[in-house]
């Protein structure tokens, strides 16, 4: 029971990730049906910008929580900054081109990644450590580690936060209506360029607070933290029904157990063969995904 | 035919010669620089190894460009087939202590099964959901070798043998080069022919518009999944060479990165080129050994490239020989060639719906087509309602109704674009209710689309040509080992295809892309490459708009034409006085129900008819 409840918790913390990363994905896919590979890495570019912020600055004599949430504005924003000039500059040419703007995307995605090597070095770095990363608390009969529970709550505030801003706002409803019918959004007087802008904005800046988060949580960050971390957020998308909201955080969290149950009661090795196995089971079985309404595709 | 000896004499002028001549210099300078390494090779054991390191990237470049450069299939995990094929052959080498070139058709074998496991669900799915797969598979690949205690887990498989054949052993390595070399020209040789046969140029049919490919009458899936097993096979072949010249192999040599090493390799080189290929692997692997400094900026760099490289020259280092020049020009210079001065003795090229082919087809118990009681629901949508209706051979039925009436969703059930909710579909008797798309083209029915649906990257003729593809009958042994066979074979549909356009009056822009053509030329090579799959029955949607009135007049003498070889012909069409002028029998669609049906005069005359398109307006529905 014990190890179910650490599974279980530790699951959710991976998965809150993985859902956080995966909204990203599932927004962006949604309007232009394109997978932007470097998204993943725009969490490791944030978790840098954030480290970078906490160890060479003046913040260091704050108390942790405002250190961390300067850190963390300051990586949302280069991030989104980042994700725009990208968007501007490299892949708005390339959206009428599927073939060609994957090939980019994830060529972006490795320049990033030479890019922080280059810059930062090639070995890992290490976040301040806080007293809150490590505490343990009584939770439910078993002890859990409080971060654990700070990142599912933080999570789960910016996962109903998503989910009121694609259910209640005009944008919103503009992208689910992109998502599901693409040609008749367009029609309506849908302004699909500066949505395509608002879900990359929205999505790095998700990506960049789980770069700092997930910096914060295990302390240690490196240049390749992202790309197979974006793969398994895409996975997570693809599971929950890709181009749907809440698919992304159900899928995100179902990921994340399963990644945590292969690793506790399995082996850590073979988790990502599970994670990748299920992704061909279900667009096997479900292609559609779990909350996913169709197969946008017919003609 | 005029315009037709104007594309013959077209053939034999200078300027797509010399286009021809100056790529295959670029090609034979790239060529150069591979011999000038295996000859400097031969004096230095470093040099050999880096050309040995050369053969392999090229290798795998070549099965990757199967997958990606013809078939436009985004492979992302390319290195669990090179796995795959290097683990089978040091399984084979070290635990079974078998010879090594035994061990090589064993790792093809095996590798392309892994290929048809995964590719045979992903591949019917999204094309971008195969990249991700091909990531996974990669991985689950990678992890499997990283567990499985039999190969060694992280420690991998060592001492592989040195491959020995009857006595002569490869153990040096200006011999495990030429070994290399060998196993090079050989896939170099089998991805040359499939680029150039009738799989290259319907694999780069699926790569413009796969579901134009498959309506008219290419196996999309089939070929899909060829692409990646064949391009998978080769990759097996590259992960031979790799283990004939390694002490051991492990996990780490498998890596995701590898992949993307490949994935730029082809797309730096050129999709689909084969001399981009050779040239892109070369340079990317000698480059970093002659400069030193960029060592530590290779994969920065290249990134960099290939982003730069997609952006501003699509077509890469080296474009990739399409149509003309490499699909149909030598062909087309042999059916040229084989047919000038003196016209051929035998019957003039078979037009579709002529001779023995169609003359079975016409000959049915009256209808050619039939419908009973089609519907197609989408939701709470009625989009067709009981729609019944005969046409016969020969019979030229129009479609008409106002916009949403139906007619579009009426041809996408008829096409198997989409299965009916409910009905029947009979084509000469035989049921094709719900069969997939190809299957129909292969069962005689022919189609175009509201909006033209060419692949933008082949030519006018080569268009043309792909609509023949069911009428083959030629396979993957063909297009390797049967050169001749398969070039009679091309010579003879180049010239069907050159007869076809002539007959559509456009015989001078065969060898012109569609983005280079008129609006109503792209109507008509559309027509041309439906007939290209000798059909029984032509659904031409909205054939008329954009013509102007020559055009349009034009138009009604080649489907009379059409009509008289046998061939019904289902009309959808707005322009009226077309309509009357050229059907025998109209049907009208209104709200998905068939409101009138008979004679074209009377019909337009019928009041429900005139209400329909007077009538208070209704919404319009998904009829694109």
């Amino acid at each position: 029971m014990d190890t179910f409840i650490q599974v279980l918790v530790s699951g959710l913390t991976v998965g809150s990730f993985y859902a956080l990363v995966a909204l990203g994905y599932t927004m962006v896919y949604g309007i232009i049906r394109l997978i932007n590979f470097a998204h993943g890495d725009l969490v490791m570019v944030a978790a840098f910008i954030g480290w970078f912020v906490l160890d060479r600055t003046a913040v260091g004599d704050l108390p942790a929580v405002p250190q961390i949430a300067i850190a963390g504005t300051i990586a949302i924003g280069g991030a989104v900054l980042i994700a725009l000039g990208l968007l501007r500059f490299v892949y708005r040419s390339l959206i009428d081109y599927p073939l060609g703007f994957m090939i980019v995307a994830l060529s972006v995605a490795f320049c990033l990644q030479e890019l922080v090597k280059l810059i930062f070095g090639a070995s890992n770095r290490a976040y301040p450590a806080y007293g809150i990363s490590t505490e343990s608390i009584g939770f439910l009969g078993v002890t859990v580690n409080r971060m654990d529970l700070v990142v599912i709550a933080l999570a789960a505030v910016l996962m109903i936060g998503m989910l009121w801003f694609v259910n209640r706002t005009r944008t919103g409803l503009a992208m689910r209506a992109l998502a599901v019918d693409h040609d008749a959004a367009r029609l309506m007087g849908i302004d699909v360029r500066a949505l395509i802008a608002v879900a990359f904005g929205v999505g790095a800046a998700l990506a960049a607070f789980t770069g700092v988060l997930s910096g914060v949580y295990y302390q240690r960050i490196g240049f390749e933290m992202g790309f197979m971390l974006g793969m398994k957020a895409f996975t997570a998308a693809v599971v929950g029904g890709i181009g749907n909201v809440g698919g992304a955080m159900v899928g995100g969290l179902l990921i994340g157990i399963l990644e945590a149950a292969v690793q506790g009661y399995l082996s850590s090795t073979w988790s990502d063969a599970f994670i990748f196995g299920t992704l061909i089971l279900v667009l096997y079985l479900r292609p559609r995904g779990l909350l996913g309404e169709r197969v946008a595709e017919s003609t | 035919m005029g315009s037709l000896a104007a594309t013959r004499e077209l053939l034999s002028s200078g300027s797509l010669k010399a286009r021809i001549a100056l790529t295959s210099i670029i090609g034979a300078v790239s060529f150069a620089v591979v011999i000038a390494l295996l000859v400097m090779g031969m004096g230095s054991t470093y040099w050999m190894a880096i050309a040995i390191s050369v053969t392999t990237y090229a290798t795998m470049g070549l099965g990757l460009n199967v997958v990606l450069g013809y078939a436009g299939l985004l492979d992302m995990g390319y290195a669990a087939f090179f796995a795959i094929g290097a683990y089978t052959s040091a399984i084979l080498t070290v635990n079974l202590e078998w010879n090594y070139f035994l061990s090589i058709p064993i790792a093809v074998v095996v590798t392309g099964l892994a290929g048809i496991v995964i590719g045979y669900p992903t591949l019917r799915l999204r094309p971008d959901y195969l990249a991700i797969v091909t990531i996974g598979f990669g991985e689950v690949v990678r992890t499997a070798f990283n567990n499985w205690q039999y190969v060694g887990a992280t420690r991998g498989l060592y001492p592989l043998p040195n491959p020995e054949l009857f006595g002569f052993v490869f153990d040096d390595p200006q011999r495990q080069l030429i070994l290399a070399a060998v196993l090079f020209g050989i896939v170099l040789a089998f991805v040359n022919r499939l680029g150039v046969s009738h799989i290259g140029r319907a694999w780069r049919a699926i790569r413009d518009d796969d579901f134009a490919a498959e309506v008219v009458g290419v196996p999309t899936l089939r070929l899909k999944i060829g692409a990646y097993v064949m391009g998978g096979a080769v990759g097996a072949i590259a992960g031979a060479i790799f283990a004939s010249r390694s002490v051991a192999i492990d996990p780490t040599n498998f890596t995701l990165f590898v992949s993307v090493q490949v994935l730029m390799v082809v797309v730096l080189g050129g999709l689909g080129s084969v001399r981009g290929v050779l040239l892109a692997s070369t340079v990317f692997v000698v480059l970093p050994e002659i400069l030193r400094e960029v060592q530590d900026y290779r994969t920065l760099i290249f990134s960099a490239l290939v982003i730069a490289m997609v952006k501003f020259r699509p077509s890469g280092l080296i474009a990739e020989r399409v149509s003309p020049d490499a699909v149909s020009l030598p062909s087309l210079e042999e059916a040229v060639a084989g047919r000038d001065p003196a016209p051929p003795p035998a019957a003039p090229p078979p037009t579709p719906g002529s001779g023995a082919e169609a003359a079975p087809r016409a000959a049915g118990d009256g209808a050619l087509l039939e419908l009973r009681g089609v519907s197609q629901r989408f939701g709470g949508l009625t989009a067709l309602d009981d729609v019944s209706l005969a046409i016969r051979p020969g019979e030229v039925m129009g479609l008409i109704g106002p916009n949403g009436a139906g007619k579009t969703t009426l041809v996408n059930a008829i096409t198997g674009v989409r299965k009916p909710s409910g009905g029947e579909i009979r084509l000469r008797g035989e049921r094709i209710t719900g069969r997939r798309p190809h299957r129909i083209a292969k069962a005689g029915v022919a189609r175009t689309f509201q909006a033209i649906r060419l692949f933008p990257q082949l030519s006018a003729v080569d268009n043309v040509i792909t609509g023949e593809y069911q009428a083959a009958h030629l396979g993957v042994v063909d297009a390797l080992l049967r050169p001749r066979r398969e070039r009679r074979h091309q010579a003879e549909t180049v010239e069907r295809a050159l007869a076809l356009l002539d007959q559509l009056g456009i015989a001078d822009a065969a060898l012109r892309k569609p983005s280079e053509l008129s609006y109503a030329d792209r109507r008509r090579i559309e027509i041309a490459r439906a007939l290209a799959s000798e059909p029984s029955l032509l659904i031409l949607d909205e054939p008329a708009a954009g013509m102007n009135p020559s055009e349009k007049r034009d138009l009604v003498a080649t489907l009379r034409a059409i009509a008289d070889q046998g061939i019904g012909i289902l009309l959808i069409e707005h322009d009226m006085p077309l309509v009357t002028r050229i059907s025998d029998r109209a049907a009208v669609l209104d709200r998905g129900r068939l409101i009138a049906f008979g004679d074209p005069h009377d019909v337009l005359r019928d009041e429900r008819v005139i209400d329909a398109y007077l009538g208070k307006p209704h919404e319009g529905e998904n009829g694109a």
